[in-house]
């Protein structure tokens, strides 16, 4: 599903090695936790997997298909494969929660007809089905990533990346948030999941990922926390 | 469409302030492109009929009776035949111009009755290029019977000259307000687009394609170009009309183009260069607002 081959990536205005000859493979239907302190080079290597940057050396693939021959419009279409939650869960405060839904499917061009359903259904999931006509400053944080959350899979992708989804909120909340992207993994969706917190990655035992100063120092198919 | 219109309308909305020096911009721009266009447009006209009226006469040497000056005017006719840039040649003997300058001036009638026709055989010459009158006279001028020349080509010359400075003035006036419109409509955008950096940056992450998120802003500097020419038609039109009337009473004798098609022509194609100035504003900010944010 996503393959790094010996990708390093430098950013040229500060001359930083954000990463560094990284090499791995993560397979469909995968829960990765991707840890490391900050800095570490976390965000980085999630910004190579929508193409927000691009590699300075090496190759990224995603399904198989190498991303440096995606240009323009096709960038466009390789996101839309692929579902995004960041910490600040980015919701659109002047639009409902089903209006912030709604303009993921209407960018995506989703058929028209079934945007009513798929709303319906994916709020259901997250447990906000009563609260669709509610403006995102009117619901806890809690509440408002859940709604990202619904934003980032109501497009059916194949890989949903999250950027410390649980970054602001509290233990019980988070521990809500865990369940919901475990639900969602169990459906199919291979998640990448950013994250420091120790108690994500101790609970719910999965591969990890350790990065260190750009570097990939641990791959641990069988999980748990060691920065 | 119907989203992107809305989306146009709620950006203009929020930056309403620049919305509106756009648009002030582009109709002030707008409406001097089209009153430089008819002007020039009228100077083309009078330039056009003073070349008309452009024409040689050739003065024959005195010959001793009318016979002989009818021999040496087809003489002289016979060498024009061989000028290249000679449109036509009408040969008039002394009596043909007394008499028609007593035609035209009624008070000579009584004064040709005391003195002799002082006036001499002539042929009168137009030319196919007024702005070569100087080449073909000079060669006229050597032919053997011809005693001297007249035409207005110092005049005619002036005339040309200063309209074409005039025009130019004008084009490079317009020429910087086109920029300036241009730069307005970029900023305009810029604006309206980092307003909505937000909106922008989720809508990249969510997969929308560069036209999908451009739409909206190309649509406001359509939409704004659009009114600018409206504003420039309901301008323009009623105040060139009354002015077009009001010149043609005052000077008779300059042709002023009062034609209703004409002038909604020139204003159709005024629109179009709006259009076009809109889209490329917009097209131009967007592109590198989203270049800038990859």
């Amino acid at each position: 599903m996503v393959e790094f081959h010996r990708v390093s990536l430098e950013y040229p205005q500060t001359q930083t090695l954000a990463l560094e000859e990284i090499n791995l493979s993560i397979k469909k239907g995968e829960f990765v936790y991707l840890t490391g302190h900050s800095g570490a080079g976390k965000s980085s290597f999630l910004g190579l997997i929508i193409k927000s940057i691009v590699p300075s050396t090496g190759q990224v693939y995603i399904g198989g298909e190498s991303l440096a021959k995606y240009k323009g419009g096709r960038v466009a279409y390789h996101r839309r494969r692929i579902g995004v939650v960041f910490q600040n869960h980015s919701l659109l405060d002047h639009l409902s929660v089903a209006q912030n839904l709604e303009f993921a499917l209407r960018i995506t061009e989703a058929q028209k007809k079934d945007w009513d359903e798929r709303i319906t259904s994916i709020l259901r999931t997250v447990g906000l089905a009563h609260k669709s006509k509610v403006f995102p400053i009117q619901l806890s944080q809690g509440e408002r990533q859940r709604v990202a959350i619904a934003r980032a899979v109501i497009t059916n992708p194949m890989l949903l990346l999250a950027d410390e989804p649980t970054g602001n909120l509290d233990p019980d909340v988070s521990w809500e948030i865990m369940e919901l992207l475990s639900e969602i993994n169990l459906k199919g969706t291979t998640i990448i999941l950013a994250t420091h917190s120790r108690e994500i990655v101790e609970q719910q035992r999965r591969r990890t990922l350790t990065l260190r100063k750009g570097k990939l120092v641990r791959d641990d198919p069988n999980g748990g926390y060691a920065l | 469409m119907s989203y992107h219109l809305k989306q146009a309308w709620l950006a203009f909305r929020a930056n309403i302030t620049a919305g509106v020096a756009t648009l002030s911009t582009m109709t002030l721009t707008l409406t001097l492109l089209a009153l430089v266009a008819l002007v020039t447009i009228n100077l083309e006209t009078i330039v056009r009929g003073l070349e008309k009226d452009v024409q040689i006469t050739a003065f024959l040497a005195p010959a001793e009776n009318e016979r002989l000056g009818k021999v040496q005017g087809d003489f002289v006719l016979t060498a024009l035949s061989g000028i290249v840039g000679i449109e036509s040649s009408t040969y008039i003997s002394k009596a043909e111009a007394f008499a028609k300058l007593k035609t035209e001036y009624p008070a000579l009638v009584d004064v040709g009755k005391q003195i002799d026709n002082p006036l001499s055989d002539r042929i009168v010459i137009r030319v196919q290029n007024p702005r070569a009158i100087e080449e073909v006279a000079a060669q006229i001028k050597t032919i053997e019977g011809v005693s001297e020349l007249e035409y207005g080509a110092d005049f005619v010359n002036t005339v040309l000259a200063t309209l074409e400075t005039v025009r130019n003035i004008g084009y490079g006036l317009v020429l910087l307000l086109v920029f300036n419109t241009l730069l307005n409509i970029l900023n305009t955008i810029r604006v309206a687009m980092f307003a909505r950096r937000d909106e922008i940056q989720v809508m990249r992450m969510i997969g929308a394609t560069r036209g999908f998120i451009r739409a909206p802003y190309v649509l406001e500097g359509l939409a704004l170009a659009l009114l600018a020419s409206l504003l420039t038609m309901m301008i323009i039109f009623p105040a060139y009309s009354t002015i077009a009337s009001r010149v043609s009473e005052l000077v008779p004798f300059i042709p002023i183009i009062k034609d209703p098609i004409l002038v909604l022509q020139v204003l159709g194609v005024i629109t179009i260069l709006g259009l076009f100035l809109g889209l490329l504003g917009s097209v131009w900010a967007a592109n590198r607002y989203l270049r800038e944010a990859e």
